[in-house]
């Protein structure tokens, strides 16, 4: 719907015709995580039509209540059980319920993965603005890594909407206890739900969230939706502003399933015959860290993809097997992660258990 | 900076028995000292040429051990020693082959890392421990040759063997081959009693260190995979060290074998002179001889200077190996051997045991150069006596006779060229030396060729090339100068012998 609060300089507009720009970007700040983003994006195309979304900077609405909105839970559930679009309103209903307020505009939870573009089809069926920033400028597994828990912020009250109408409000809860309730209430809502967070004021979202990151993942998107089949390693760097780690044949695919069926520690490596290198990528639900010939190359919160090598396609953590041929690509990961230690180290490979270099001397 | 030792020959040290290759090749890297690291994530610097070793790093898992395999070869190392045997992730594999870094496994890492410390700057400690380690196992070992070997073998952990010029006397590993070992011994010169060291092809080390007692010569050998100098110095030490207690087993088994070929040499000397009471008899059956029976007398002859008491096990096994059960006992430069059956051969069980006795000889001729003289078949215990005399006539015969394989047996042999052949002892010769001294070298050999032609002046012309009359003035001659009458039967056959006896080479 129009903005009619203030007129700046041109807005971005998301059109059907740029869904699938931003089903790759979105994928590619999932690095490797986040869920499938294809069938979200037909979800998303249906809901815009003809129309559009403005991307909304966040002082366009200063004032305005804003609510996070995503989906939590297995996101392989999600693309089995696609969201109605429903989902999502009685979860922005509920938080605003209970917070005693109305709701005047929407945001991405995530940006990487399929919650780059259920904020979209949220905002599409609520009828509410669309700020282009979220909490985390990429992929994360768990809530305590919003940049708002980071930051030492709480996430109460947040609401979960199920697939069979259920809602669900945790309040009162500090950010860790509320990722424990949320995994619990997954469970019995079957996989996955709906999720809205504490609505805060426009203004307040200037340095407690990414900027921007939905229009990144739709200018990348296009950028590697440009290229040609079998692009060179120099094509693909200056097109995205990426760095081509290497590329060749996958081998040593480990993964270790855990009880909850979600993917535990692992890792991936390619042997890059033209370089004569081996790529080795540590991940879990997400690539978390790059290694060429053992010296550390890239990590977490900075952004790891694996491509198809000649459609360049995303490829997520566990759809890799051994003999693929892929390509290794680092994005920078969003500054503000690399503001503080403190933010650093919740997100840094240490976080999910694997050890860095000069991190675990004390 | 010492130019190092190979990578590969420390890792077939027995000392580093622990340490496996996980991943990498080790080839022809040098290692010059060993560089503890705490943990795989620990600082490194310093290693160029050097082995890390790293003490707590059993997570094959972590990326950082792909992690401090590059920071190690950025710096250098040759090889990176981790904690334990399991394997390696495949990607950490690939990476060690392709950095050409190998990385090693140690149940125990330090203790590995002591080992390479001491056999690389240490190889005082190295020699001092083995020598200590040889003499206490020396100390334990038992009264036989073969225990103290055995024992010595264990305490330096490589093969060894105690070897003298013709065979094996002891064999502690089944690996090296004889002819090897002899290789190895004939490379050491007889004067240089220290340990020396051989590099053979295939780059195995043979280690000799001469044993002696007395007349015997042996060896002690110790083999080592490869080349690793600070081991060879070390084994050199302790095999110096192993010299005495082997020297004197050597020596108190010689004298028992000594003891035992002076009883049977004299028990032989009893039988052949027919003093044969019933102690005699006794004593024959206590070694197991037999009287009793059909005897068939051999005698073998040995052309060398060598040890025949050291030597009779290669007779014996020489018969055995042939089918035979044979007694043999040391007699002259030599040993008399006979075989006993129960009742008297038939013509062709003699063939049979005369091709199995020719069998015998050749085996031995391989090892030691022999002439062998068979004797006829004699009964009972005078039998033995007989048919040895005749073996040691036909042997001498034999010696003289490489065209008959210096093998000859008495049925084989005409009586007359046995009547030949006692003409050529040292009683006869002189006698017809004397006899035949009137007559110029002409007139002898006119005379042997008219004794040979059957007393034909004409044949005795023909083959000499003169007239009839020349040959019968000078027959005339002969006659009269050795006061002969070559018309009597026993004038002409002793002259005729007297003249083979001298014409004849020997």
């Amino acid at each position: 719907m129009p903005d009619s609060r203030k007129d700046v300089t041109p807005q971005m507009e998301l059109r059907a015709e740029d869904v699938d720009a931003l089903v790759l970007g979105a994928a590619l700040l999932g690095s490797g995580g986040g869920g499938k983003t294809i069938e979200v994006g037909m979800l998303l195309r249906r809901s815009l039509g003809t129309g559009s979304v403005v991307l909304h900077s966040p002082h366009d609405l200063d004032g305005a209540y804003v609510v996070p909105v995503g989906v939590v839970g297995a996101t392989t559930v999600l693309t089995e059980k696609l969201p109605s679009g429903r989902e999502f309103a009685a979860a922005v209903h509920a938080v605003c319920q209970w917070a005693g307020i109305e709701p005047e505009a929407l945001m991405a939870s995530e940006a990487g993965g399929v919650n780059g573009l259920t904020a979209l089809v949220a905002a599409l069926e609520l009828q509410l603005p669309f700020i282009d920033a979220d909490l985390m400028g990429r992929a994360f597994p768990r809530l305590d890594q919003l940049t708002w828990a980071v930051d030492g912020d709480h996430l109460s009250p947040t609401a979960l909407a199920g697939t069979s109408g259920e809602i669900v409000i945790i309040d009162r809860a500090p950010a860790r206890t509320m990722e424990g309730l949320v995994r619990a209430t997954l469970r019995e809502l079957g996989g996955w739900a709906a999720a809205a967070f504490p609505p805060r004021r426009a203004n307040d979202l200037a340095t407690s969230t990414i900027h921007g990151s939905v229009s990144r993942a739709i200018a990348l998107g296009a950028a590697l939706k440009e290229l040609p089949e079998a692009a060179s390693a120099w094509a693909i760097e200056s097109a995205t502003g990426a760095r081509v780690l290497g590329a060749g044949r996958a081998f040593d695919v480990s993964r270790q399933k855990v009880a909850d069926g979600t993917v535990g520690h692992g890792h991936i490596s390619l042997r890059d015959r033209d370089a004569d290198s081996i790529i080795r990528i540590e991940c879990q639900n997400e690539y978390l860290l790059a290694s060429v010939n053992g010296r550390l190359e890239a990590q977490t919160p900075d952004i790891l993809c694996l491509l198809e090598r000649r459609k360049l396609l995303p490829v997520e953590v566990d759809h890799v097997r051994d003999g693929d041929e892929l390509l290794a690509l680092h994005l920078p990961g969003p500054s503000w992660w690399w503001a503080s230690r403190a933010r650093q180290e919740r997100v840094s490979p240490r976080a999910f258990g694997i050890p860095s270099l000069g991190e675990d001397r004390e | 900076m010492t130019a190092g030792i190979n990578l590969s020959a420390i890792l077939q040290h027995p000392h580093l028995r622990d340490v496996v290759v996980l991943g990498g090749q080790v080839s022809e890297q040098k290692v010059a000292g060993c560089t503890v690291a705490r943990d795989i994530a620990a600082r490194v610097t310093g290693i160029a040429q050097r082995m890390l070793v790293v003490l707590y790093s059993s997570n094959r898992d972590d990326w950082r051990l792909d992690n401090l395999l590059h920071r190690a070869h950025q710096h250098g190392a040759v090889a990176v020693l981790i904690q334990g045997h399991a394997p390696l992730n495949p990607s950490t594999t690939a990476l060690a082959d392709l950095l050409r870094t190998p990385i090693l496994g140690a149940s125990d890492p330090f203790a590995a890392h002591r080992a390479i410390e001491v056999l690389i700057h240490e190889p005082r400690a190295h020699m001092a421990d083995l020598v200590l380690a040889v003499v206490a196992a020396a100390q334990g070992a038992g009264p036989t040759l073969e225990d103290a070997v055995h024992r010595i073998g264990e305490a330096i952990a490589r093969p060894l063997f105690l070897v003298d010029t013709q065979d094996v006397l002891v064999r502690w590993n089944e690996d090296i081959s004889t002819a090897a070992l002899h290789h190895a011994v004939s490379a050491h010169p007889s004067d240089d009693r220290r340990a020396r060291w051989t590099v053979h092809s295939g780059g195995q080390v043979f280690i000799t260190c001469p044993v002696r007692s007395g007349t015997i010569s042996a060896w002690l050998v110790a083999v080592l995979p490869e080349r690793l100098d600070t081991e060879i110095e070390a084994l050199s030490a302790a095999l110096t060290t192993a010299v005495a207690p082997i020297g004197q087993r050597l020596a108190t088994a010689r004298l028992a074998l000594e003891r035992d070929a002076l009883y049977r040499t004299t028990l032989l000397g009893e039988i052949l002179e027919g003093r044969i009471s019933e102690v005699t008899r006794r004593r024959a059956l206590d070694l197991g001889w037999r009287l009793d029976g059909w005897h068939t007398g051999i005698y073998i002859g040995l052309d060398d200077e060598l040890d025949i008491t050291a030597s009779r096990p290669h007779v014996v096994s020489a018969f055995d190996n042939a089918g035979m059960k044979a007694t043999v006992v040391e007699r002259g430069q030599g040993w008399a051997v006979w075989l006993t059956a129960e009742h008297e051969l038939s013509a062709k069980d003699v063939q049979l045991q005369a091709t199995a006795i020719r069998r015998a000889h050749r085996a031995l001729g391989r090892l030691i150069s022999v002439y062998v003289g068979v004797g006829r078949l004699h009964f009972g215990p005078d039998g033995v006596s007989r048919s040895l005399g005749e073996a040691t006539d036909a042997a001498s015969l034999a010696r003289q006779r490489p065209a008959s394989g210096r093998f000859l047996h008495v049925d084989r042999l005409g009586l007359a060229q046995l009547l030949l052949a006692w003409t050529r002892t040292d009683t006869f010769q002189p006698a017809a030396m004397s006899l035949l001294e009137p007559l110029s070298a002409e007139l002898i050999e006119t005379l042997t060729t008219y004794l040979d032609s059957e007393s034909s002046v004409n044949e005795t012309a023909a083959i000499l090339g003169v007239h009839r009359n020349t040959v019968a003035s000078r027959i005339t001659r002969i006659q009269r100068a050795l006061e002969v009458d070559l018309s009597v039967a026993d004038d002409r056959l002793a002259l005729h012998l007297a003249c083979r006896a001298i014409t004849t080479p020997m």
